[in-house]
């Protein structure tokens, strides 16, 4: 009986579990522990800037044009240019019967833009350019008070080279310069638009 | 006399084998959550690259490019530094975490006028867009940094690690990712092996994000309480629907059984759903991860101790739970869970298992049952003998126990009984 008491009463003390040895647990010095690091992000040319980019429709233009060759560059004013400014530097401008109206010495005169013409450019913050005429297949026609006066057909010209002054603020960009010229365009959704 | 002293000794020792303290009572969830916890971790996914739409080839970033950092959560689920999370934690796709680089790209074009409908611009540049590091053609650039709690709650100290993918489920086919950290010894929490059933009572645990931008920073997770709605698939990989809470930064935390075992990882919200219809990778899609990669989700000693350790603390046995936590911090000395409910459980009365206190009762214990059961086999040898000598040499005293039953130390477990 007391055996059997004795057996019964080892039972805890011989069924009792002891906390798992962790001697083979790796125990690492905090300090010399990994942590991570940072190498300097790299860089990229910016490219053109995004607001530019886009199709754009002119909606007040003024400009100065040498309509006779005796006489000094007059305002025009016109509307309904279109313009592509692409991501690669190229752009395209398209002219559908543009009617450009200037008046002097009290009669009208017009200049009718027809066709095409492919460009490239550059820009900084506030300063566009028009780098070349790479293409082209545009024509001006002038009018004024005695009929058509003159036929010119734009050419190809890598050495364009013309800045102005522009200001981009989402849907509109103003363009001007200090001969007198001035544009404002509105964004079209035709391209550069998402949604 | 002094067998009654004896079985007096012996009731008492039984009775401290045998009956714990008052148990305080803990609901599963919180015994849950003290499993599940310290293996939480923090991950903050950075990512720093171009956006380029190929249509047009038009790079988006600037000179500088975007920098993006997600915030997610996960769960340890093996000690040699594995950590599971939610795909789209790690993904440098547009549907994972590099559509934070898509988002950037989609605020400038807002702010150049480019964006007619959000929503649809968004999805029309996710299909043309290519997302670049600073050579064309290279990947964006990814860095994975995995954070856990090493002081007292509330405590600000942190280890730090940083982490690289071992494997990726994207968020389309499945949405789950395993990383390794360089670290051992970790806390871990296991992968429940079985279809867990609908009902099952789940935590949701994490980082909530809205949260820790309206309190103190901390490292302690939050435990949203639900069940499993429902089993679902997305293009045939398992989801679970559940009831739990989540919110965003809880991402690729785990979803635990009440025995904190991961059933699910949180993956994402059902879209346009305002109430709980939240959805978690099932878990066998990291158990897959980790079969491809020979990787098996395992709980150390350590672990194992933790939890006899909490189980002996919720049922009461202090003593157990400080023996059994001690030995976990002496392992892990930056364990804050397992010293936060060791110095419950001191503070409930658990004795330090160093003191020898417990051990020296135990077999003190063992000392007086044998003594009994050595005493009783002389005493019945002794009576045999005593029975042939009294018939020569009456009278002798009927009864002797010559063991020195009040001396009880371990010693006497191997004294010789005088006969």
């Amino acid at each position: 009986m007391a055996v059997l008491a004795a057996a019964a009463l080892s039972v805890p003390i011989l069924a009792r579990s002891e906390p798992e040895s962790c001697q083979d647990c790796p125990v690492a010095d905090p300090d010399a522990l990994p942590s991570p690091t940072t190498s300097p992000p790299g860089t990229r040319d910016p490219g053109p800037l995004h607001c530019l980019i886009g199709s754009w429709v002119t909606v007040d233009e003024t400009m100065m044009i040498k309509f006779y060759t005796d006489a000094d560059p007059f305002p025009f004013t016109t509307s309904g240019r279109y313009y592509e400014f692409h991501p690669d530097g190229t752009g395209v401008e398209r002219n559908n019967n543009i009617q450009m109206v200037g008046h002097l010495h009290g009669n009208e005169q017009r200049q009718v833009a027809n066709g095409w013409r492919e460009f490239t450019w550059s820009a900084t913050g506030n300063s566009l350019t028009y780098l070349a005429i790479t293409a082209a297949d545009l024509t001006y026609t002038g009018y004024d008070q005695r009929g058509q006066r003159l036929t010119i057909a734009e050419q190809v010209d890598p050495q364009h080279n013309e800045t102005n002054d522009y200001a981009c603020s989402g849907t509109q960009v103003v363009e001007s310069n200090s001969g007198g010229y001035r544009s404002v365009w509105q964004r079209t959704a035709d391209y550069g638009v998402y949604g | 006399m002094r067998s009654v002293l004896a079985v007096a000794g012996a009731v008492l020792c039984a009775g401290l084998a045998v009956t714990p303290a008052a148990a305080r009572q803990a609901s599963p969830e919180e015994q849950a959550a003290a499993i599940a916890r310290p293996a939480i971790v923090f991950i903050q996914s950075s990512w720093h690259g171009w956006v380029r739409d190929k249509r047009t080839s038009e790079v988006f970033g600037g000179a500088e490019g975007y920098q993006v950092t997600v915030s997610c959560s996960g769960a340890v689920i093996n000690g040699d530094g594995y950590v599971a999370t939610a795909g789209h934690c790690v993904d440098p796709g547009p549907n994972g975490g590099g559509g934070g680089l898509i988002d950037l790209a989609m605020a400038d074009l807002a702010a150049a006028g480019r964006v007619r409908d959000p929503a649809l611009g968004r999805q029309q540049l996710v299909e043309n867009a290519v997302l670049e590091g600073a050579k064309p053609g290279s990947k964006p650039t990814r860095q994975i940094q995995v954070e856990r709690a090493t002081g007292e709650p509330g405590s600000r100290s942190r280890d730090v690690a940083p982490a690289t993918v071992v494997d990726l489920a994207a968020p389309t086919e499945g949405d789950v990712a395993v990383l390794k950290v360089p670290r051992s010894n970790l806390p871990a929490v296991v992968l429940a092996g079985d279809d867990v059933a609908v009902g099952t009572p789940v935590l949701a645990i994490g980082y909530p994000a809205s949260t820790d931008e309206a309190t103190d920073p901390t490292l302690e997770p939050s435990s949203k309480n639900g069940q499993v709605s429902n089993h679902r698939s997305q293009a045939g990989h398992p989801f679970l629907e559940i009831s739990a809470a989540v919110t965003h930064g809880m991402s690729g935390g785990p979803v635990v059984d009440m025995r904190g075992r991961v059933v699910g990882v949180i993956s994402q919200l059902s879209p346009g759903e305002t109430q709980s219809f939240n959805l978690a990778a099932a878990a066998k899609s990291v158990t897959g991860l980790l079969r491809g990669k020979g990787v098996e989700d395992a709980l150390g000693p350590t672990d194992r101790n933790y939890r006899t350790g909490l189980e002996a603390y919720f049922t009461g046995d202090y003593d157990t739970a400080v023996e059994y936590l001690d030995a976990v911090l002496a392992a892990t000395p930056v364990h804050p869970q397992a010293r936060r409910y060791r110095d419950l459980a001191a503070r409930h009365g658990g004795t330090v298992s160093g003191d020898g206190t417990l051990i020296a009762l135990l077999a003190t214990c063992a000392g007086v049952a044998l003594a009994a059961g050595a005493a009783g086999i002389v005493l019945a040898v002794r009576g045999r003998r005593q029975r042939l000598v009294a018939a020569m040499n009456a009278p002798t005293p009927p009864y002797g126990f010559p063991a020195p039953v009040t001396v009880v130390t371990e010693d006497a477990v191997t004294e010789e009984p005088r006969s």
